[in-house]
């Protein structure tokens, strides 16, 4: 194990400890062992509301905690974290396919004042659009009872340009998968094809 | 210049992240949340009386304490296990709530505040006191604040006397980041007590316009107790504790089993329970144990095994102690002498017995003897 000197974890801030193997592949290691040993993966596929998800993590241990820093105490620099293991195998899945970052309401947005999935997504170059958008509950409450019957919480402004395209919705948690299921019905005839991926699995786990 | 953290004053640009260009602090992101509000007003009409009377050394440090925070300097209490620690710093709170300062009481453990909050209420019978710990973060604000060591962050430059209980204890003990805390949540002076002081932090006092102040007797003026030790391999261990609850429960006395780590005190815990219906095991990842120890000190559990999370604050009276593989890597001279001083705490309860069940006698068990030896000379 070799320690790097002046280096600390990212994720567990203690001094950046290693295998020597890793100083020789990485050209920047960040991460330490310890931590990327706690790590649960989840890298399966499943069909969820007819459409094909593919899951990274599951939802527990390391993840769960990065994710918890990272939106709620605003630990942006975390951000690269996410991917550090799993970045070529999102580069890989969505090859030739233009991603589209599942929306917030307005309101979560502003709270946390960043776009958590871009940031995730930006670490590692990865390009994504955030064109879509998710009304609140207070929007949803001003309106009356037949046009929110008919209110999609879910809407964008143009997005004309992904007609012809492959997509792929890209989601933190997916937990009971109503926000998803509301923007694959959105996005129906809109779009060429869909596939999920979902950074970590929170669904397995309630059923 | 560079940023430093308003809250533990860290400056190290590894852990200091950039949101949308501003820095913020990754070490302290734990000690985010809500803040006591700074212009609190006290009550300065203050009911204050003792329950007990003071001792004559415990009378004379008390004063010897307020005078030299008079002066602008901090203090060092050092005293045994039973000197009524708590009880000498109450003429300095009450000299400072009488000016309309804030006053605060930290210390690292949250059983301990729960354990102290009554007999701060019963000193100072008209004023608002708040218990500020772990989820339990309601009231900030009070005229009396009782918090961990933790939940100072919330009070940045707040206390013109602030009082920290079990300086030596886990998990402020060589804790960079709360230490900062405490020091940041600080406007004019502190009082810091332990039961066992070492090199480091006579210097820290020294070093922080301080001076130390030492009581080596108990209030009620009777010895401390010095442990037994017991030798004998681990097999036989839980036949010796059987025989020693056996005779503490025949002669109506309770018992603290300490055991080094939460697996070794659950075994022990099942084994006495077979022969001994009436106790309980506590830990840290016990989540009933405030109502454990409620039980046990209205005597409706003979016994308890517990982690070392019972080595100090919690005072039963006429306590017996048991410690268990007491030549365990984690029982240090402190925490030993923490334990042992459980024992013979009440004026009309002065003794009892303090057995360290061991393998071999371990420099910290030895030390630990001439320590409490040489505190009983002085
Ligand atoms: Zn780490
Ligand atoms: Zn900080």
């Amino acid at each position: 194990m070799a320690t790097i000197k002046d280096k600390i974890c990212l994720s567990c801030l203690k001094p950046l400890s290693i295998s020597p193997i890793r100083t020789i592949i990485e050209k920047e290691p960040f991460i330490c062992d310890s931590c990327l040993k706690s790590i649960d993966y989840a890298l399966y596929k499943k069909r969820i509301f007819n459409v094909e998800f593919f899951f990274l993590y599951r939802y527990s241990n390391i993840t769960k905690r990065w994710l918890i820093n990272f939106k709620e105490k605003r630990d942006v620099a975390l951000a690269p974290a996410f991917l550090f293991t799993t970045h070529t195998l999102v580069k890989l899945y969505c090859f030739n396919k233009s991603i589209l970052t599942i929306p917030s309401t307005n309101k979560n947005m502003e709270r946390r004042g960043f776009n958590h999935l871009k940031l995730i997504l930006d670490a590692y170059k990865i390009n994504s659009y955030s064109n879509l958008k998710k009304s609140g509950e207070e929007e949803q409450k001003n309106a009356d009872l037949v046009t929110r019957k008919s209110l999609q919480n879910i809407f964008s402004d143009d997005i004309s340009f992904l007609k012809n395209k492959d997509i792929v919705l890209f989601d933190d948690v997916l937990t009971t998968g109503t926000t998803i299921k509301s923007t694959l019905n959105y996005l129906k005839d809109k779009v060429k094809s869909v596939k999920v991926l979902i950074m970590m699995d929170n669904f397995s786990n309630l059923k | 210049m560079s940023y430093i953290c308003p809250i533990c004053k860290n400056n190290d640009e590894k852990y200091i992240g950039y949101f949308n260009s501003q820095p913020y602090c990754r070490l302290c992101l734990d000690f985010q949340g809500r803040k006591a509000d700074n212009n609190y007003q006290v009550t300065k009409d203050i009911i204050f009386n003792l329950e007990y009377p003071l001792s004559e050394k415990q009378e004379k440090l008390s004063k010897d304490v307020y005078s030299n925070l008079k002066e602008g300097k901090n203090v060092l209490i050092n005293a045994v296990t039973g000197a009524g620690k708590t009880e000498l710093i109450f003429l300095s709170m009450y000299e400072y709530l009488k000016r309309g300062l804030h006053v605060g009481f930290a210390t690292p453990r949250k059983d301990v505040i729960i354990d102290l909050f009554p007999r701060f209420q019963k000193a100072f019978k008209n004023l608002t006191i708040a218990t500020v710990y772990g989820e339990h973060t309601n009231k900030l604000n009070a005229d009396i604040i009782l918090l961990t060591c933790h939940q100072l962050y919330r009070y940045p430059n707040y206390f013109d006397l602030l009082i920290l209980d079990e300086v030596d204890a886990f998990p402020y003990y060589n804790n960079a980041i709360l230490h900062n805390i405490f020091y940041n949540s600080i406007r004019k002076n502190f009082v810091m007590m332990s039961a066992t002081i070492d090199e480091q932090l006579k210097n820290e006092i020294i070093s922080n316009n301080g001076v130390i102040l030492s009581l080596y007797e108990r209030y009620h003026g009777g010895k401390l107790i010095v442990p037994k030790v017991i030798k004998c391999p681990y097999c036989f261990m839980p036949l010796i504790v059987i025989n020693l609850l056996y005779k503490f429960i025949k002669s109506m006395k309770p018992v603290f089993i300490f055991a080094p780590k939460i697996e070794d005190g659950k075994q022990l815990f099942k084994l006495l329970h077979l022969l001994f219906k009436n106790g309980e095991f506590v830990s840290s990842k016990e989540e009933y144990r405030s109502i454990f120890i409620d039980k046990f000190k209205n005597k409706e559990l003979d016994y308890l095994v517990t982690t070392s999370i019972l080595e100090r604050g919690v005072t039963v009276k006429d306590l017996q102690v048991i410690v268990y593989m007491a030549d365990d890597e984690i029982y240090n001279e402190k925490t030993l002498i923490q334990i042992a001083g459980r024992v013979g705490r009440k004026s009309d309860a002065k003794t009892g017995e303090v057995y360290f069940l061991a393998c071999e006698k371990t420099r910290d068990i030895c030390s630990c003897i001439n320590t409490i030896d040489g505190y009983n000379k002085r």
